[in-house]
């Protein structure tokens, strides 16, 4: 074949232009440290990119709504345990004062007014201004008592402002775990079964305060039971948050996973790139090299 | 003729030829470099013999003609395959600029806009009253919509860029017809006598070149030097003096269309007829795969807008009212936008499935957030988040395909030319021997003119 001065001048240029294209490839790949760097350089990686990571932005907000859950079950469960302690207290001073005095007896209606409310005030707890107990209802306080009422039965009667709404948590794809929210199942459970805690205790003061034996030791009687009830409600709960604890380890553990395999799909193999480079690097010299041997020299150096 | 004078003038002759020789050499060196050129050789034939009484006798060099050095069938096969490349050239640039709307590589882009979205609906029902977690569900739902509105507005003016280049390519294969009938007319007005007209049939070559980069041509020549030109189903632009003319109108899209102007002046839509050069590549593009993909992000847009009012009007606000549609639009891409209302005042999103379950209730937030793993897309085959990927997948592909198209196409261009170039390309150092060679024949030629004169003054001094 009969080569011109431009025959090597094009294909020079041409293998220049091919192995800056390969240079500029390798180093888009080790500067980002990724391997796809735009969807032609892989579209179906791309794809799987795309999914991993969406995946991992949701594994993360479940993560959050997990914490979430949990927060609220640690809350209650605080709160239970201080409504079962004061139930204990209020039972061994109803015991007691079965054998009280009529001055004791006022002395302790008193003392149990004062539980009383420690007790409402743990129905109407909040977390981050939201009440617990009160169902779908969570800016109004669950329970209320009217201290302008006459008689002392009258002011300690609570209303339930709440209703049977509960709270629910997205723990997994279209999987939530629900927490009761319904104060009247743990403190007013008479309806089922249980006993209502306010009324109880109302009935207890009312009885010291008549100084009625009779009212005091049926109502003393009520108290183990209102623990029990308490601790029903807290034992349901121990395996939601069991429930929820397994939720958050499952993508402790499945969250690395999924950023290893992006890791894997768009990460680039920087040693692997380094050395491609270097070889092209190579290539590209020597055909610089070359070019300017071939190029320059012509008959025209070698005549007089 | 073999008298002294004869010599004398045989060696004139030779000197003229010999100087023509190294004047064609030097029209090839100074045109090394001009592309479309093709080298020239001086034709030289011996001047027809004398009789005498030994025969007939050598009666010395004449040139005959300026003959250049060509294939005729390479440069009909480089313009064939400058069509496909053309197409592959101007739709691989183009789709690569797609590329970069849908380059997702660093996120930001609609995938992530979708997924904050959904999470933002998590984080509102794990607190459906709170003031914090509705501002950034209403900011998450605003970056999802101008992310659509974005995509769509610049795969339009990638479509406006991909027009207006049809419009310039237009105007650029009239200027080309037109420069074709010039050279025809120069051709053929120069090749009436005997004498060839290189230099004009290179630039008609390569001017051929150039439109079939741009259109997909039929080029052929009739005998007397005219070349015709059909392009796009076989309709004339050129046929020896007479030139047709394209033009554009404009289509129901608003887009121009590319016309051809039959003999009576009607413009015959060839849109569909045109097959090669680069208003191939541009008229894909534009035509089938932008709206493609914008069809695609408004069946998105349109699904997404619907399944997620749906639900929202379902649901109630925290005033206890009923949800009102949380995007507005006409369900595409290029409108969808958060509900004004719902922007001038959050207590309107809707997490509560009741009315009388306000404000704690966050059973709609959690119907919501769980539509994005729905199969709502692709006649039920696909979640959204997928839909998009394919997408973009799509995308990728295309670039792949027209990538592997042009290299392909470039390859085999680049080695026509090669071919050509061989055959018709100057090379210096065969140009140097040929100097060399022509330099010496007139050095020669000359010392016959000397050697002659000085046989005459030796007559003269035997006088």
């Amino acid at each position: 074949m009969r080569v011109t001065n431009n025959t090597m001048v094009h294909s020079i240029v041409r293998y220049l232009t091919r192995q800056n294209e390969a240079i500029f490839d390798r180093q888009n790949i080790i500067a980002s440290g990724k391997k796809i760097n735009k969807p032609s350089d892989d579209p179906l990686g791309m794809g799987r990119v795309l999914d991993y990571r969406q995946t991992i932005a949701s594994i993360e907000q479940y993560q959050t709504n997990i914490q979430s859950g949990k927060t609220r079950l640690g809350v209650i469960e605080a709160n239970l345990d201080l409504v079962d302690d004061l139930m204990e207290v209020v039972g061994a001073i109803a015991q007691t004062e079965i054998g009280g005095t009529t001055e004791s007896r006022q002395l302790a209606a008193e003392n149990l007014k004062n539980l009383y409310d420690q007790i409402l005030d743990q129905a109407n707890s909040k977390l981050s201004d939201n009440y617990l107990f009160s169902g779908y209802q969570t800016k109004t306080a669950p329970f209320s008592r009217d201290d302008t009422q006459a008689t002392t039965f009258d002011q300690f009667t609570v209303t339930y402002n709440g209703d049977a709404g509960d709270m629910q948590f997205i723990a997994a794809d279209n999987t939530t775990i629900t927490v009761e929210a319904d104060g009247r199942a743990i403190f007013q459970n008479a309806a089922s079964g249980g006993i209502n805690i306010f009324d109880a205790m109302r009935d207890l003061i009312v009885g010291l305060e008549n100084d009625d034996i009779a009212a005091i030791s049926t109502q003393s009687g009520l108290f183990d039971q209102g623990r029990t009830q308490i601790r029903d409600i807290r034992s349901a709960n121990a395996p939601i948050l069991y429930q929820l604890k397994t939720a958050e380890k499952h993508w402790e553990l499945y969250k690395p996973r999924i950023a290893d395999l992006l890791g894997e799909e768009e990460g680039a193999d920087i040693a692997k790139a380094v050395v491609e480079l270097q070889s092209l690097e190579l290539a590209y010299q020597s055909t610089l090299a070359t070019a300017a041997r071939i190029i320059q020299p012509g008959l025209i150096n070698f005549l007089k | 003729m073999s008298d002294i004078n004869g010599i004398m003038s045989m060696a004139a002759q030779a000197l003229t030829t010999q100087q023509q020789a190294i004047s064609v050499t030097s029209h090839n060196i100074a045109n090394v470099n001009t592309p479309g050129y093709s080298r020239q050789k001086l034709v030289m034939t011996t001047n027809s013999a004398v009789n005498s009484v030994l025969g007939p006798m050598g009666n010395g060099v004449s040139a005959d003609a300026i003959e250049r050095i060509y294939d005729r069938f390479i440069s009909a096969q480089i313009n064939n395959e400058s069509q496909a490349l053309g197409r592959w050239d101007a739709q691989k640039n183009a789709v690569e600029s797609l590329e970069m709307i849908f380059n997702e590589t660093y996120g930001y882009g609609l995938n992530e806009a979708m997924s904050e979205y959904w999470n933002a609906w998590q984080a509102l029902s794990n607190n459906p009253a709170g003031l914090t977690e509705r501002q950034m569900l209403l900011t998450r739902g605003q970056i999802l919509t101008s992310a659509f509105n974005k995509l769509d507005s610049d795969l339009t003016q990638s479509q406006r860029d991909q027009d207006f280049a049809i419009g310039a390519t237009v105007t650029d294969v009239n200027w080309l017809a037109e420069q074709i009938v010039d050279l025809n007319q120069k051709i053929v007005s120069t090749e009436t006598g005997t004498q060839n007209a290189n230099d004009y049939r290179d630039k008609r070559e390569l001017v051929l070149k150039e439109l079939s980069e741009l259109i997909d041509i039929n080029a052929f020549e009739d005998t007397n030097g005219n070349v015709s030109v059909l392009i796009a189903d076989g309709r004339p632009l050129v046929t020896g003096g007479s030139l047709w003319q394209l033009s554009t109108e404009p289509n129901a899209s608003g887009l121009q269309d590319v016309v051809w102007i039959d003999n009576v002046g009607n413009p015959v839509n060839i849109n569909n007829d045109i097959s090669g050069g680069k208003l191939k590549g541009w008229i894909e593009t534009r035509d089938v795969l932008i709206p493609d993909y914008r069809n695609r992000l408004d069946s998105l847009a349109r699904t997404l807008t619907t399944e997620v009012n749906n639900l929202h009007q379902n649901g109630f606000a925290l005033n206890q009212s009923a949800g009102l549609v949380f995007f507005d639009g006409t369900g595409r891409a290029a409108d969808i936008e958060v509900n004004a209302n719902i922007v001038a005042n959050l207590d309107l999103i809707a997490a509560a499935a009741d009315a009388l379950t306000v404000p704690g209730d966050n059973r709609n937030a959690i119907e919501i957030t769980n539509l994005q793993h729905q199969l709502l897309m692709s006649g039920n085959t696909a979640t959204f988040n997928e839909y998009y990927s394919s997408l973009v997948r799509d995308v990728g592909n295309e670039v792949l395909k027209s990538e592997s198209y042009y290299t392909h196409q470039s390859d085999m261009v680049a080695q026509l030319d090669n071919y050509r170039e061989s055959v018709s390309g100057v090379s210096l150092d065969e140009e140097m021997i040929n100097l060399i060679k022509f330099q010496n024949a007139y050095a020669a030629a000359a010392k016959m003119i000397s050697t002659a004169d000085e046989m005459i003054q030796t007559v003269l001094q035997m006088v």
